[in-house]
């Protein structure tokens, strides 16, 4: 029974560990860069703008090779000072769904077809560092606001690239922020959303497959599950 | 007479341009600290910074401004028209929630789950203990979509009223928005079945503000009014 027990946990402490998502990356504007926005919503297609050619990202491990524009930094992340953002022109899906919050609020929504994104660090020749696709996000703001952002609740990398190929293939998710949007955020009578630009921020996670370690750890607790039920 | 036609040219031209709002800063953790959240929203319902905004406790974030912040600060660099801020701390808090969470279908499938949070106040602070940035924000809004682990926060009802960046724009008190991401919730967006608030999170995040009038018109706007002043002694 003991047996059992420490098997049960060490396996159940395993695919915990492996299930839950982390940080993968963060990303801003460098230099920042009111007059180029990163975003735009243009005739019900969000597309990423100019401000988007210049990022600066950064993720929580090592990436090793020469790429342009990267560091390492004592706290063993990786800075990439020179990146950017391309996200595949994206519609709009339906017209915007307008929630009223109480209090004169209302949340103004729309789905987005979002297809994939991917970050390449600039140079002479740019080089891939992370690519997803992604399900459908939705894009949500406060009507007559000039905030908003964009959530992606499920993206699926696809192990190219720098980055993506120390993470493998693996799902994630992104939530992005929206500020200074101009005009402001909100829907027409037709319920479509209001052409705008937009300076953002955002992150990524992503969810580990699971480490050589935590899989050795998992087989090890199968096998002694299997061991224990033949000799009983 | 010239002279005062053209300055009253510039203020013209600079306040017209004063309704739009531009970005005053953006953020993000410096060093991004995946297991060190930034924003915590807690049992109480009180949305507020965590460690990972706090240099003292092994966060701290990078802040950047579109213009020159004059003054040795520590951190602080200048590259072309930005000032970069590292390590700086932010200390963020909420008063608490407005009422209680609601769950709102959004599309067939999607539900978004959101709650008013009420006013409070916000400090960015270099690590030598310079203020860099102290205001205070209105009623806003957190929201996510259900049972997924990404969220965010807006506001538009920020008002800055001390710090080294605010001081470059002007001596008054100046008015924004803010918007914060959150990723890597700890708990998937849901209403708490006991309190009926979001349910508790750590998360983290990054985020900007900006200022209205934006910061190049405060500039223009400023210089005429300086040049007027001269002119009058």
């Amino acid at each position: 029974m003991r047996n059992l027990s420490t098997a049960t946990v060490f396996a159940a402490l395993s695919l915990a560990a492996a299930a839950h998502g982390a940080q993968l990356l963060d990303f801003k504007t460098n230099a920042i860069s009111p007059a180029a926005p990163e975003f735009a919503l243009i005739n019900g297609l969000l597309v990423t703008a100019p401000g988007s050619n210049h990022l600066v990202i950064e993720v929580p491990f090592v990436v090793p090779g020469l790429i342009p524009g990267s560091h390492i930094t004592p706290a063993n992340t990786t800075v990439f000072d020179n990146v950017t953002m391309v996200i595949s022109p994206s519609p709009l899906i339906g017209l915007a769904a307008t929630t009223p919050l109480g209090g004169g609020l209302a949340l103004v929504s729309s789905t987005v077809a979002t297809r994939d994104v991917a970050f390449y660090a600039n140079g002479a020749n740019p080089i891939l560092l992370l690519r997803a696709t992604t399900l459908d996000s939705v894009l949500s703001g406060l009507q007559g606001f000039n905030t908003a952002n964009i959530q992606t609740p499920t993206l699926t990398y696809d192990g190219t690239g720098a980055i993506g190929s120390i993470i493998g293939v693996t799902d994630g998710s992104a939530s992005y922020s929206l500020n200074d949007v101009a005009p402001a955020y909100g829907a027409n009578a037709d319920h479509h959303i209001l052409n705008f630009d937009a300076n953002a921020t955002g992150l990524f996670s992503y969810t580990p497959v699971p480490e050589p370690t935590s899989m050795t750890v998992v087989a090890g607790g199968l096998l002694a599950l299997v061991a224990r039920r033949k000799r009983a | 007479m010239r002279k005062v036609t053209m300055m009253a040219a510039v203020a013209a031209v600079a306040m017209a341009a004063q309704v739009q709002a531009a970005q005053l800063l953006d953020f993000k953790p410096d060093p991004i600290t995946g297991n060190i959240p930034e924003f915590t929203y807690d049992a109480g319902g009180v949305f507020h910074s965590a460690a990972g905004t706090d240099f003292a406790m092994g966060g701290g974030l990078i802040v950047s401004v579109p213009f020159i912040v004059p003054g040795v600060i520590a951190g602080k660099t200048i590259v072309g028209g930005t000032t970069n801020f590292a390590d700086v701390s932010m200390l963020f808090a909420s008063v608490g929630s407005l009422g209680v969470a609601h769950t709102v279908p959004v599309f067939p499938g999607i539900t978004s789950t959101g709650i008013a949070l009420d006013s409070g106040s916000f400090t960015l602070t270099a690590r030598d203990g310079t203020v860099l940035l102290h205001g205070t924000f209105g009623v806003g809004f957190m929201g996510g979509i259900t049972g997924s682990m990404v969220a965010s926060y807006q506001t538009d009802q920020v008002s800055y009223d001390a710090g080294a960046i605010k001081d470059v724009l002007s001596p008054g008190i100046l008015f924004g928005q803010a918007s914060i991401s959150l990723n890597d919730l700890s708990t998937p967006v849901s209403v708490d079945a006991r309190s009926q608030l979001f349910s508790s999170f750590d998360a983290n995040a990054t985020g900007l503000f900006s200022v209205v009038p934006e910061p190049t018109s405060a500039g223009l706007l400023a210089l005429p009014v300086a040049l007027l002043g001269r002119r009058r002694k």
